[in-house]
């Protein structure tokens, strides 16, 4: 019975990589292969339904939609990838160094966790993002300063819970060096608590890179990417809402199947759930 | 009996002290981020203000400007300065209007502790009766439909939400108004976005902590004994759930209040978060300042709400934590 549950939370791991890897690599090739140019601009043909041509209509200067979305994938996908794996690294990195040398640079540290932790998310990734100028590269540095202090906390949390097992004082008898003990048994023994924490994260992190878009923090205008489409297509809402419609699809399957992706990578490692 | 209740009160009354101190160097650091960001941004303040005022920029006003504006210190002392007119409620004044910050945050703030409060009283009233039913029904057919629509809700991004909706009921059945005002029908739809969300993560997290209790001894122990199971269910599990229950949608007024930029920026509410959204678009950073410090502090005090309710609730761990913290 036990383990036909595990087979079965195997298969659901196995299903969703499976679908998440097939995205990523339909966002790597998808700019390749669009059906028109996504930035050339025929006003003739503006604000079409779709069409043969046009297979989800076109935008208010004429530009072909599907291009569009296809031409912005990997911009939202990858650059919210890329902030997980920013914050997970150097947050990872923070906070087994704090929880396995302690002392003052380890308070000093927490107090500066605490500090953003104190804050709301969203209100500091705004600020950031405004103060710095608005692009991707920002975003990307916003969301950053933002993520990194759960991993900090986390690491920490496990390093001090496995600072008194006995494999830890093995290996520092046996004459390991400090930076041996860490990434050979304090890393590899908290990750995969980390590795949890990463895999929710992605999808909340494409939603937010495609808000500060959308607000006009993240990408710019005339850039296809799909918070800024969906930004462009919010004064048009009322006479041709697939300018919000289908980005916006794009956006919620994503954000869905890396939220399912990180569930299932959950079910799987984190022995505390069922 | 009274000196232990005189014991705890003092306790107490250092755990609220010593949580009040820990706001003054979250909110300085807060506040030197914000300022150090603004203080190596590429846009020159004075610059932007000549432009604002459409007067031609030449090398002697702009100088005059740097001047006035105090832009000519070191970052020190401009950010040591800041800091004690703050202190006394002096936020300076918006480089765009030259309104002081302080009423222009007062004059904002309603409107946002409206839409926060509301979308509280929201996401109460479904999450908690949909989680319990989720719990009591688990792995049903019930359990299964709450799960998948709560798994949709969490994964739609709140300002795609709030256009579909405002494109059904707004626009379509013209049933409600586009623009947010402060009536409650104009709230209605900025409410349902912010609690759509909210709601949904939280019937997982409640029926989390009813199954974690429907799990423990006791509730085997009344089942043995032939105690029904509603009375289980209301007397016992939902009086103990409770606990993480409050401390949860305590913990998440504070997250709403900065989460209602990007629908106040949609449905066009004179709020806090739009208010700032213009003040950045603007490179008012008098505004910018003065909006984070606000919001670092109430959401501190916020979460120290939360967690003094944490503390009355539970009983067990009202006195030993307070000496425990570090």
């Amino acid at each position: 019975m036990r383990k036909r549950k595990k087979d079965k939370t195997k298969q659901r791991l196995i299903l969703w990589s499976t679908l998440v890897l097939a995205l990523c690599i339909w966002a790597i090739v998808a700019p390749h292969i669009t059906p028109n140019d996504p930035y050339y601009s025929n006003l003739a043909v503006a604000k079409q339904g779709p069409s043969s041509q046009y297979p989800l209509g076109t935008d208010q200067l004429g530009r072909c939609m599907l291009s569009r979305i296809m031409a912005g994938a990997p911009s939202t996908i990858f650059s919210a990838i890329a902030v997980v794996m920013i914050t997970f690294i150097a947050g990872s990195l923070i906070g087994v160094f704090c929880g396995y040398y302690g002392g003052r640079f380890d308070a000093v540290v927490m107090r500066i966790v605490d500090m953003f932790q104190a804050f709301p998310g969203i209100v500091l990734a705004i600020a950031v993002a405004g103060i710095l100028g608005a692009g991707m590269r920002n975003a990307v540095i916003a969301l950053s300063v933002v993520g990194w202090t759960q991993y900090t906390r986390l690491a920490r949390s496990r390093v001090l819970a496995m600072r008194e097992e006995l494999f830890m004082k093995a290996a520092k008898i046996s004459g390991s060096s400090d930076l041996k003990i860490i990434f050979r048994h304090v890393l590899p023994n908290a990750m995969s608590v980390l590795v949890v924490t990463a895999a929710l994260s992605i999808g909340g992190n494409i939603m937010e890179m495609a808000s500060l878009s959308f607000l006009g923090l993240g990408a710019q205008s005339p850039k296809a990417e799909w918070g800024v489409m969906m930004n462009e297509g919010r004064s048009l809402l009322q006479l041709y809402p697939g300018m919000i419609l289908y980005p916006g699809i794009f956006i919620f399957v994503a954000v869905m199947l890396f939220n399912l992706f990180g569930d299932s990578v959950r079910d799987m490692l984190d022995p505390r759930q069922k | 009996m009274k000196r232990e209740d005189s014991v705890r009160k003092r306790i107490k009354n250092s755990y609220i002290l010593k949580r009040l101190l820990f706001l003054v160097p979250v909110i300085l650091g807060v506040s030197f981020i914000t300022f150090g960001l603004m203080y190596i941004s590429p846009n020159d303040p004075a610059e932007m203000m000549l432009l604002a005022q459409g007067t031609p920029i030449e090398p002697e006003i702009l100088q005059k400007m740097q001047q006035r504006m105090g832009l000519d210190k070191p970052f020190l002392e401009q950010y040591i300065t800041w800091i004690f007119n703050a202190v006394r409620g002096d936020f300076g004044s918006s480089y765009v209007s030259g309104e002081p910050v302080r009423d222009m945050i007062l004059r904002n703030i309603p409107a946002t502790l409206k839409l926060t409060f509301y979308s509280c009283l929201m996401t109460i009233v479904f999450s908690l009766p949909l989680g319990i039913l989720s719990a009591v029904k688990q792995n049903k057919f019930t359990d299964y439909i709450i799960r998948f629509c709560t798994f949709v809700g969490v994964s739609v991004p709140g300002f795609f939400l709030s256009l579909l909706l405002m494109y059904e009921f707004s626009i379509r059945l013209k049933l409600l108004p586009v623009r947010g005002d402060s009536t409650l029908k104009g709230l209605l739809l900025p409410t349902v976005t912010l609690a759509m969300a909210m709601t949904c993560k939280y019937i997982r997290q409640i029926r989390a902590a009813i199954l974690e209790e429907l799990g423990k001894g006791y509730v085997k122990g009344a089942r043995a004994r032939g105690v029904k199971e509603r009375i289980i269910l209301y007397k016992n599990v939902l009086k103990n759930s409770m606990l993480t229950i409050v401390t949860l949608m305590a913990m998440s007024i504070g997250y709403l209040l900065g989460g209602t930029a990007v629908v106040e920026r949609i449905f066009s509410i004179q709020g806090l978060g739009n208010m700032a959204m213009d003040a950045i678009t603007a490179r008012d950073y008098p505004v910018v300042e003065g909006f984070v410090a606000w919001m670092a502090l109430i959401f501190v005090l916020i979460n120290l709400l939360a967690d003094l309710l944490y503390r009355v609730l539970n009983p067990k761990i009202r006195l030993q934590a307070s000496e425990s913290e570090d």
